[in-house]
């Protein structure tokens, strides 16, 4: 009875339920869930989201029908789909109990579709649309389970259960599973070990490499030392005046003759020279005579240099006699300021601190080319008597004190060292601890702060390894800065010589055995050299002088050059051809004709040439048996002549050296994109096809070139529609029979949209703004894919490998009876 | 119900009638427990639950991570938000607690000062409940899937095993031995259930798809071999016909002992006739199970209609068992239901299930709903008085609001 009443009512209530629900709201309502979900929007249209609340509003059915609908969305493989439905879900949630009674019931059916939680049934793609759904999801669930938990004792459980069970880290808003911070814990570990393993690597090298480095530091300052002595170190002898002296004219005479020493050396602090300065008041009180000195080879320009300046000095009151000058102690300035060629002096007299400013740029080829000038000035300060010249002169001369403050300022720019013989070795040691420092210590030391600073927990060692890098760089930096000129003619005579095994183009490499930088006087006759010019060094100067081919080693390439030009200097003066063109035109005609009959080709003796001349005779036979066993068999003379063994004593193989010669030009067609082709072939570009010239804009600059390209392209442009789509080739066809005007009145008269029932025939799909997950993505992996596992290459590479077994089998086992086939 | 009443008292149904009406009534009812909850013990799945015989009171659980515990289900708070405090545990830190789960738990039958355990280390234990020590131990050969002692019998002690070798052991507590070996089965067996009716019959459902029915006493064979089709002599218990197509994990008598319940992986639930092993052809549908283990059903008793409690993934199907008609599904667990058992004095049911929890589904109906409108009518009284204070009795206030639709006019 009970059963009978109860059927009765369940079955008024269906009736009812049909009877409630509008079937125009219920199509409106379904509608509705779809074209939202659908959007592939990252939110919800609130209007459409409105009309769904509308409707849901009026009766528990319509919820029922929409929780429906959204959980089959919410089931779909897309995960934007997803997301907009789990949207929905929470808009709803909030509002109906009965959908929050239906969803808690349906509840682990919901965080299977909208977690990550499950990894047996993660979310579909896209990935990143995905992980937002994940972290939303989990953030509305924690809300929910704030607010409704008491009340709905399922949603609690359920909250529980993803904490304690699935091991969902509510606070963690990333919201990861288990696995994956495993996984990323692993991962991190694994990353720490290895820094640290490097790192312990490092910290062991560091414990032993700094010796070398700082042996390789100390050898740099001594090298440094030795070739730019520390201004402080020098000192000032009045004793060398006289010598100074004596030399004077020699040295003005030999100028161009001898070496030239001239090296430029700059001291950045002006302190030292200030210091200098006051120590030269002191010797000025006695005469005006400047003197520096230094050690070794350097005395020489040093004093040279205290002459020139002497020069200067006696030369400048001539050339201001008339200026008047004041001598007070109201702090009037002297100023007297001659500038010489690159040279510039000014006398500042004060009578607090008394100093006299030189600047002195010299430049080698300045000073070459003042030598007339300073010949002249030599003449001068000859006919004065420079023993004589006393503080009397001085003053006669309009100098008023006798203190003078010399303050010089050397240009710091570039300095410049000479190798000679006396400083080769320290030179090549210096060049090879720069070579070490630079190749191998910087960089290995930059590792070690790449290291160290990911290891993270050595600071004493990252400044150690800091400290010694500053030293390093200060000496390379040092280096880099000094001007060195090296004596090519030494490295020519090693490169000579060991080219000479190699090349035997070059036989007269021996003549230049004799040749040095420095030829004598006397002997210059017998080099065929004038004496009157330095040739070697206009040479030598012309490659230092072009940038960094003097700083860095001379490559082979100028080696060679360098070579020529000896040659050519030492083939005497009667070339009439200026030097300098000498040097640039490279004489490719003298030297093929000097080789001559050298250039007929040699060839090793070889099996052709011994049948050169009975090559009709050869005959290589090979006997073939039937059966293996020729015992048994009657013999047969069926000898074959075997082509390739025929082949092989005929013929000859050889490689092809010719050079190669790089292709200057690239295609240059017009590109769909606006660009040029930037292909650069030889002769015929395989899209664009034969090279031609043409103009900025891709257009041949020869007009008869144009058809050809013209059809090229065409034909290209052609083949690709009737491949990719030959829809299309055939729709503009078909637009020519379309009267635009005529469509549209036909459509006005029926209502049809004509050009719509075109459209909708070519895709049953619907647009949707939907991600397409289905694409392939285009992944480096991918790409290497496509190129590794394709059937050609695999093709390609099983054959090379097995021939490789095959060369291994044959190599193994040719000799051997058992394996020949 | 109160239409029932009125007939008592008129006289036109008996007070039986009535009884198992308002029960059936009652457990057909019945809804998961929003303000009980148990104590959380396991740390993993619960296998296994049992109530003892005697009060229905002490509630016996055991899990996979090898913890028993027993909880008892009595509230005496005069509450109704109320969680089941846990009398005892045999916890990890017990020194005899079982190294893997425990696939069953059984009180002994006629006091709650011992109950059986076995498992995965294939142990079965007697324990002392006082001293929470095992009395007894058995060692078996295999992982011991099921064992029942029986809920009747007074003439013997026996304890029957089924594990993963083909053979049903019976161990006599009395003598402390494993004194019988019940061979047929060709694959591991499942579950074993003694009779509620015959304190001598046993039945056995087994990976061999058959479900065979013994007689203790007889030393031949089994009694019977149940045959799904009814077409095979049962009594010949060589016969090769199953009861099933697929391997048997559950098996349940009724109440009353004259069906038997018996559930295999093939999802489907059979009844048969426990006097000839006749199959009835009830239909119960699909019903998902794909445990390697014993999966626990339960029956209600004493209502007019009586209901079987199916676990099927992770609800419970609650069904007819005469008709097979489906009532409702129980929905609130997270992982697979492992057991439910029936209190027959309250009509509520415990269920345990693999995400670890222990749920209580009552009779909801008018307890709780009644216990809601009193909570409504304090509160509306209390801001009558204008002395509204939210934090008494707060969450139940909070569940009332938010129950309630909350449509805003924006919308």
């Amino acid at each position: 009875m009970l059963t009978a009443y109860l059927e009765a009512r369940q079955a008024i209530l269906t009736l009812q339920k049909t009877i409630a629900m509008d079937p125009a709201l219920h199509k409106q309502l379904t509608e509705l869930i779809e074209q939202l979900t659908h959007s592939g929007e990252a939110n919800l249209e609130s209007g459409v989201m409105k009309q769904i609340k509308n409707i849901c509003r009026k009766s528990d059915l319509y919820v029922e029908l929409a929780f429906d609908n959204v959980m089959i969305e919410l089931q779909q493989d897309h995960a934007e789909i997803r997301l907009s439905a789990f949207q929905i879900i929470n808009e709803l949630f909030t509002r109906s109990h009965r959908f929050r009674e239906l969803l808690i019931q349906d509840f682990h059916n919901f965080t299977e579709h909208a977690t990550n939680v499950n990894p047996d049934n993660p979310l579909p793609k896209p990935k990143p649309v995905a992980k937002i759904l994940h972290t939303k999801a989990l953030e509305t669930i924690q809300q929910w389970k704030d607010k409704y938990g008491e009340a709905y004792k399922k949603l609690t459980l359920g909250y529980h259960y993803l904490k304690q069970c699935r091991k969902v880290d509510f606070d963690d808003m990333e919201a990861r599973s288990v696995a994956e911070r495993l996984r990323q814990q692993e991962e991190e570990a694994r990353k720490e070990a290895i820094i640290n393993e490097k790192c312990k690597t490092v910290l062991k090298q560091m414990e032993e490499i700094p010796v070398e480095v700082q042996s390789a530091l100390t050898e740099m300052d001594s090298c440094y030392k030795l070739l730019l002595p520390d201004p402080e170190q020098f000192t000032f002898h009045e004793a060398e005046k006289d010598n100074d002296d004596k030399d004077h004219d020699d040295k003005n005479n030999d100028h161009k003759d001898d070496d030239y020493e001239d090296n430029e050396y700059t001291d950045n602090d002006d302190k030292d020279n200030d210091d200098e300065d006051n120590d030269e008041k002191d010797d000025d009180e006695k005469d005006n005579d400047v003197g520096i000195s230094s050690h070794g080879n350097y005395d020489r320009k040093d004093t040279e240099k205290a002459c020139e300046l002497r020069d200067e000095c006696d030369q400048n009151p001539n050339d201001h006699q008339n200026i008047p000058t004041e001598n007070n102690g109201n702090n009037d300035r002297d100023k007297t300021a001659t500038k010489r060629d690159a040279t510039n002096w000014t006398e500042t007299e004060d009578s607090d601190a008394k100093r006299m400013k030189s600047v002195i740029e010299l430049e080698n080829g300045d000073t070459k080319n003042k030598s007339d000038d300073d010949r002249d000035s030599d003449k001068e300060y000859d006919d004065d008597d420079m023993l004589g010249l006393t503080t009397q002169t001085m003053r006669e001369r309009g100098i008023g004190s006798q203190r003078y403050a010399v303050e010089i300022q050397l240009d710091t720019s570039m300095l410049t060292v000479v190798e000679n013989n006396d400083n080769t070795d320290i030179l090549s040691t210096l060049t090879d601890l720069y070579r070490l420092t630079k190749g191998k210590y910087l960089p290995r030391i930059g590792q070690w702060l790449d290291l160290l600073t990911k290891g993270g927990k050595y600071e004493t060692q990252i400044k150690r390894a800091i400290d010694i890098k500053q030293a390093l760089l200060s000496a390379t930096n040092k280096y880099e800065k000094l001007d060195i000129r090296f004596m090519p003619q030494v490295k020519v005579q090693t490169d000579s010589n060991r080219d000479s095994d190699s090349d035997s183009d070059f036989e007269d490499v021996a003549e230049k055995e004799g040749f040095e930088a420095d030829i004598p006087e006397h002997l210059r006759e017998d080099y065929g050299i004038l004496p009157s010019t330095k040739p070697a060094y206009q040479e030598i100067d012309m490659f230092a002088g072009s940038g960094n081919l003097a700083d860095n080693d001379l490559d082979s390439t100028i080696m060679k050059t360098n070579e020529r030009i000896q040659k050519r200097l030492q083939s005497g003066p009667s070339s009439s051809k200026p030097r300098g063109s000498a040097l640039l035109s490279k004489p490719p005609s003298a030297a093929s004709s000097s080789q001559g009959a050298s250039d007929v080709p040699v060839v090793p003796y070889g099996v052709d040439l011994f049948h050169w001349e009975n090559r009709d005779e050869i005959k290589p036979t090979i006997v073939r048996y039937d059966s293996l066993h020729r015992f048994w068999t009657p013999r047969e003379n069926d000898e074959q002549i075997d082509k390739e063994a025929e082949a092989a004593m005929k013929n000859r193989v050889i490689n092809f050296t010719g050079e190669f010669q790089p292709v200057q030009w690239s295609c240059r067609a017009l590109l769909s994109n606006g660009r040029l082709c930037p292909r650069m072939d030889r002769i015929k570009c395989p899209f664009h096809g034969k090279i031609i010239g043409r103009d900025k804009t891709g257009a041949p600059s020869n007009p008869n070139d144009c058809p050809n390209d013209k059809a090229v392209a065409g034909k290209a442009a052609s083949s690709t529609t009737t491949r990719a789509q030959p829809s299309q080739a055939t729709s503009s066809e078909t637009q020519d029979w379309r009267d635009p005007e005529l469509q549209r009145d036909i459509e006005a008269a029926t209502g049809i949209n004509l050009t719509q029932s075109k459209k909708g025939k070519g895709r049953g799909k619907k647009t949707s703004n939907l991600t397409n997950i289905n694409k392939l993505e285009n992944t480096s992996r991918k790409r290497l894919e496509k190129k590794v596992l394709n059937a050609r290459t695999l093709k390609r590479v099983s054959g090379k490998l097995d021939q490789i077994d095959q060369k291994l089998a044959r190599d193994k086992f040719a000799s051997n009876f058992n394996y020949s086939m | 119900m109160l239409n029932n009443l009125s007939r008592i008292q008129l006289g036109n149904t008996k007070s039986l009638c009535f009884e198992r009406k308002e029960k059936e009534r009652r457990t057909r009812n019945i809804e998961l427990s929003k303000y009980r909850d148990l104590q959380k013990i396991h740390g993993q799945g619960v296998n296994v639950l049992d109530l003892d015989q005697t009060e229905n009171r002490y509630l016996l659980s055991g899990g996979a991570d090898g913890v028993c515990a027993i909880y008892d289900t009595y509230n005496l708070s005069k509450s109704l938000c109320y969680t089941t405090p846990t009398v005892c545990t045999v916890g990890r830190s017990n020194r005899h607690v079982h190294k893997f789960s425990v696939y069953t738990v059984q009180w002994y039958t006629f006091d709650t000062g011992m109950f059986i355990t076995s498992g995965a280390d294939k142990l079965m234990k007697i324990w002392d409940t006082n001293t929470l020590k095992p009395a007894d131990e058995f060692e078996f050969s295999d992982i011991v899937y099921s064992h029942h002692m029986s809920p009747i019998a007074n003439s013997h002690a026996l304890i029957a095993v089924g594990t993963n070798s083909t053979k049903i052991k019976l161990v006599d507590l009395k003598t402390g031995s494993a004194s019988h070996i019940l061979k047929g089965h060709n694959g591991p067996i499942y579950a074993v259930k003694w009779s509620p009716r015959e304190e001598y019959v046993l039945a056995s459902g087994s990976q061999d798809n058959k479900v065979r029915l013994w007689d203790i006493r007889s030393a031949k064979g089994s009694l019977m071999v149940l045959d799904k089709n009814n077409v095979a002599d049962v009594s010949n218990s060589k016969s090769s016909a199953s009861a099933h197509s697929s391997a048997v994990n559950g098996l349940c008598f009724t109440a009353d002992g004259l069906h038997l319940l018996t559930f295999g992986i093939d999802k489907k639930l059979r009844l048969w006739k426990t006097s000839d092993g006749k199959n009835t052809n009830i239909e119960y549908g699909d019903i998902g199970n794909n445990n390697k283990k014993a999966v626990h059903l339960a029956v209600s008793q004493n209502c007019s209609n009586d209901l079987v409690y199916v676990p099927n993934h992770h609800d419970i199907d609650v069904m007819e068992i005469k008709t097979g008609d489906w009532v409702k599904t129980l929905r609130g667990h997270y992982g697979q239901v492992n057991c439910c058992i029936y209190d027959s004095n309250w009509q509520e049911l415990y269920s345990g299930a693999n995400d670890r929890n222990i749920l209580t589904w009552i009779p909801q109906l008018e307890t709780e709903r009644a216990y809601d409108t009193h909570i409504l009518q304090q509160k509306a009284e209390k801001s009558k008085k204008g002395m509204a204070t939210y934090n008494d009795e707060a969450p139940v206030d909070h569940v009332i609001e938010v129950t309630a639709d909350t449509w805003s006019d924006e919308d």
